[in-house]
């Protein structure tokens, strides 16, 4: 992992916001949505590779003790991921309720569901009527 | 490459747009009307798609519906997986007159290789005739 990167990712996440969000958040659904219409968490998966987003997740929780701010920053990376194309990180999502931290079994799910997409057609089909003449 | 893992017809299908999950009511089985042809006013055709890494990420495919051997209708689909795996296709039909008793076929197709199908029995419940004895 870049060592730099924890001090680099802090540095791009405005914490104070996150953890008002986090904070605040009632269901795992309020934190998802919310933390993906941060800015810093979208520049995250744009600026850095799934990767290095993965492996400080995985450093980070692996700790004993965390810290506010490094919570925030898990939740963080894990929507950060999300705007990264699905099939690059599936295999990380799949196996994120082995991880132990709250609403890992619940993003796990979110995110899961939203990696689908979906097509919606109508078709009308026009009756076909045949008009038989009678003889006269 | 691409499968359709559930094909199935319905008379609701709803996609929530806050949990982007899927509802289905009232899963089609059989019709049942005395006379043909039968109206449908409204059905739906659902088709959960996926695909591999390797696959293409946009196909077109048709869903082909039959009554018996006489197709109905058939409509093309557009389909585009963006960057994931899995897509639902949802299918909204208006307006299906089912000719005659026997059964009511839709079919995922793509490329001419079927990769789902649902079928529904039409049932006839007219009664038996009761031909009179001559005298």
């Amino acid at each position: 992992m870049n060592t730099d990167l924890k001090n680099i990712i802090n540095r791009e996440l405005n914490i104070h916001i996150l953890k008002e969000i986090y904070i605040f958040s009632n269901t795992p659904m309020y934190l998802y949505k919310n933390f993906r219409k941060d800015l810093g968490i979208q520049l995250l998966a744009n600026k850095y590779s799934f990767a290095d987003l993965i492996d400080f997740f995985e450093n980070t929780i692996l700790k004993e003790r965390l810290e506010l701010d490094e919570i925030v920053c898990i939740y963080a990376i894990i929507i950060a991921l999300t705007y990264i194309e699905y099939y690059k990180t599936a295999f990380f999502f799949e196996k994120l309720d082995t991880y132990n931290f709250k609403w890992a079994k619940e993003l796990k799910y979110i995110i899961m569901s939203f990696a689908k997409s979906t097509e919606i057609i109508k078709k009308k089909i026009e009756p076909r009527i045949t008009i038989k003449e009678e003889p006269a | 490459m691409i499968k359709s893992t559930i094909m199935l017809c319905a008379e609701g299908i709803v996609r929530d747009t806050e949990s982007n999950n899927i509802s289905v009511f009232n899963i089609l089985e059989q019709f049942t009307s005395e006379g043909f042809p039968l109206f449908i006013q409204k059905f739906y055709v659902f088709n959960y798609l996926e695909r591999e890494l390797a696959d293409p990420s946009q196909i077109d495919c048709q869903v082909i519906i039959t009554n018996n051997n006489a197709e109905l209708a058939s409509v093309p689909i557009h389909i585009d997986f963006l960057d994931k795996l899995r897509n639902r296709a949802i299918v909204t039909v208006n307006g299906l007159a089912i000719l005659n008793p026997g059964r009511l076929t839709a079919r995922m197709m793509l490329n001419g290789v079927e990769l789902g199908s649902y079928k529904i029995d039409v049932v006839s419940s007219r009664p038996p005739e009761i031909i009179p004895e001559h005298q």
